[in-house]
């Protein structure tokens, strides 16, 4: 086979042509389009990022939260606790004065009952006795007896 | 001299002389004649009531007995 250099000068030239061709054809719409998918899929990518940093952040945020949370709420069952039991004990105390109280009331109603039922008892029993005296003396009075009533009288009055 | 007029209220046992004894000592203790209208009145038990000028002289043994009565009920009250 014989080899033409003619030929392969001119099919460099054709190559060189059509690469200069294809590069002022394709190369750069292609390139272009390429940087334009690298771009936005980096830019996809940076907003990805920085979707997962604030997800992160606002995770991060959640949590401190949740801390912050279940110490108030540990703070409040404390006082609420601490506040049941006050109230418990001063309700306590109370029904102990209370109950004191109406013992106290108590003994000293009985204490008046008893001394009304022993006055009672002993106005009955005098009343009783003068009664009774009464009417033995209805019978037993002598005329000494009035004489002597008589002068005791005037004798007081002068 | 108008005389002195009353009620006399007499109990137990008693004459005409328990009478003129007790008008004459309130005739020498108020100093004037004393004419009493005399009743019985068993309820005094025993001594006498006499009433003049609206004056009340009490000598019965009703009223002491009541004056007891009275003393025993408030030694009672403490």
């Amino acid at each position: 086979m014989e080899i033409n250099f003619l030929d392969i000068v001119q099919h460099v030239i054709n190559i060189v042509v059509l690469y200069i061709i294809l590069r002022a054809i394709l190369y750069n719409p292609v390139s272009k389009f390429i940087q334009e998918r690298k771009d936005k899929h980096q830019q996809q990518q940076d907003s990805l990022d920085q979707s997962i940093l604030q997800a992160k952040e606002l995770e991060q945020k959640n949590q401190k939260l949740i801390e912050q949370n279940q110490i108030k709420a540990e703070q409040l069952v404390n006082e609420k606790k601490a506040y049941a039991e006050q109230m418990a004990a001063k309700t306590i105390e109370e029904a102990k004065q209370e109950a004191a109280r109406m013992i106290e009331q108590a003994q000293m109603l009985i204490k008046e009952d008893k001394e009304k039922a022993q006055h009672d008892f002993v106005e009955q029993t005098a009343e009783l006795a003068i009664t009774l005296a009464k009417h033995i003396l209805e019978r037993e009075v002598k005329r000494e007896d009035n004489q002597h009533l008589i002068d005791d009288f005037f004798r007081k009055v002068g | 001299m108008m005389a002195l007029t009353g009620k006399l209220y007499m109990a137990g046992p008693y004459d005409e002389n328990t009478i003129q004894d007790i008008t004459q000592r309130f005739e020498e203790k108020l100093g004037d004649k004393v004419d009493f209208v005399v009743k019985q009145d068993e309820h005094l038990i025993g001594g006498f009531r006499a009433m003049i000028n609206g004056t009340l002289y009490d000598a019965s043994v009703l009223t002491k007995m009541d004056n007891i009565l009275i003393f025993l009920k408030s030694e009672s009250q403490g």
